[in-house]
């Protein structure tokens, strides 16, 4: 909700009494005194740092229950410390109607108008003035006659706030424990892909050591072509093998003879001399059985049978 | 600067989805990977076992010698001619024992064969011409 970015947007003046306004652009909010607790303390400190962990102690018992966010800065020798619930500030500045797209930066009065010039009339019910250094929130009855709070020439300070509805959700000890979780898991998940992204590259400088080692072309596409190659060759000699054992140990029948055995470029031919077509097709039965690429013919006493490898 | 916690919760459920995201990416390159390499040396083995044993001239010629020298084919006085990545192995008249013989070594071998021819001559007998790639 609030990066701190500076902008150029226009104040803004929430209280509880102010009417609901419909923004077109982003806007400064400057919360009113009744929406957080203010006290100014002198303490034996140097550092702004040590006073935000004492702010809780010093707020102790004079707070309603509740969760709350705490914020301080210097004030002369003193310090300004505040309270405020972040919820409640949210949930009023979007019932007047500001969503939290629109607030570019939250102010508190206490901050804004510490050069206060008086009364200022801030609605129809209430006025705000400095007492003591302390913007306070009074009924406007106390000085009827006070002129409109201005905000069109208001100089911001540099004490803005910060609200989130995440404070509300989870304490800021139940944050670190979820963020640890998250980072442990981040820390872990990491070591794990850096430890396979490892592993891969191991096993891709192995998948080159392969090659080297059987003394291979280097790469993939080579080494699949040569297999190709060799394996069909395995493949062709392995089918001219089963085509002449069994052409050679075919049974003929007496008045049958086997004449040539002959393997061209394609195909294997086996020629007999028999009887008649059919003759012939019942000796070599085997071999049309076994290899379905076959073709045949007779002329002239010879029976031909082609098998195609 | 104060950066809301809910930004840095959101910032870390992002990193963790994102490294979640890389870490499945490179366990399922891992697996790839493991089974490219099983692929490739699968692939290598065989490509050894086929070159030994299929794209290998000296072997195909010592074995070719060696089955020649045998005393069963001496009656069929096979000739030998060699020609540029061939052996032509060659018989004008071999007994039928002697040729079955050295058909059953030429089939049980490694040898390419390119061109085979077997006529028989008569009932006893047969010339061959085999032609074998080196």
């Amino acid at each position: 909700m609030n990066l701190g970015f500076k902008t150029k947007a226009k104040a803004f003046f929430v209280d509880v009494d102010t009417p609901a306004y419909r923004l077109e652009a982003p806007v400064n909010i400057i919360l009113s005194p009744s929406m957080y607790w203010v006290k100014r303390v002198t303490l034996p400190v140097k550092y702004l740092r040590d006073v935000k962990s004492l702010i809780p102690s010093l707020f102790e018992e004079h707070l309603p229950e509740g969760k709350y966010s705490y914020s301080a800065y210097k004030d002369g020798d003193d310090f300004l410390i505040f309270a405020y619930n972040d919820k409640e500030v949210l949930d009023l500045i979007a019932a007047k109607g500001i969503n939290s797209a629109q607030i570019a930066n939250i102010y508190l009065a206490q901050s804004e108008f510490t050069t206060l010039e008086g009364p200022r009339k801030i609605n129809d019910q209430s006025i705000i003035d400095l007492q003591n250094g302390v913007v306070i929130k009074l009924p406007l009855a106390l000085a009827p006659d006070a002129p409109d709070l201005d905000l069109s020439e208001h100089t911001f300070s540099k004490h803005a706030i910060h609200l989130t509805r995440f404070n509300q959700i989870a304490d800021k000890k139940s944050q670190i424990v979820f963020a640890s979780i998250l980072g442990f898991l981040i820390v872990m998940f990491t070591t794990e892909w850096m430890i396979t992204s490892s592993k891969v590259t191991t096993l891709l400088e192995r998948q080159s050591e392969v090659f080297e080692t059987h003394d291979l072309p280097s790469t993939f596409f080579q080494n699949e072509a040569i297999y190709a190659k060799l394996n069909n060759t395995f493949e062709r000699q392995s089918r001219i093998r089963d085509v002449l054992n069994l052409a050679l140990s075919v049974k003929l029948a007496p008045n049958e003879r086997m004449e040539q055995v002959l393997l061209e470029k394609d195909k294997i031919g086996i020629v007999i001399t028999t009887d008649s077509l059919e003759s012939g097709r019942k000796s070599l039965a085997k071999l049309k059985k076994a290899f379905k690429r076959t073709s045949d013919r007779f002329e002239n006493g010879t029976y031909v049978m082609e098998v195609q490898l | 600067m104060k950066i809301n916690p809910l930004y840095l919760g959101l910032l870390l459920v992002v990193a963790l989805l994102f490294v979640i995201y890389q870490l499945g990416e490179s366990k399922a390159q891992l697996r790839e990977s493991k089974e490219a390499l099983y692929k490739i040396e699968a692939m290598a083995e065989e490509i050894d076992a086929l070159k030994r044993a299929w794209d290998n001239p000296k072997t195909t010629n010592s074995a070719l010698n060696r089955i020649l020298k045998a005393p069963q084919l001496k009656s069929a006085n096979i000739q030998k001619k060699k020609k540029r990545g061939h052996i032509i192995l060659s018989s004008k008249k071999a007994d039928l024992k002697a040729t079955n013989y050295f058909f059953v070594k030429l089939f049980n071998g490694a040898f390419v064969l390119e061109k085979f021819q077997v006529k028989r001559l008569d009932d006893e007998s047969v010339s061959f011409s085999v032609e074998i790639r080196t």
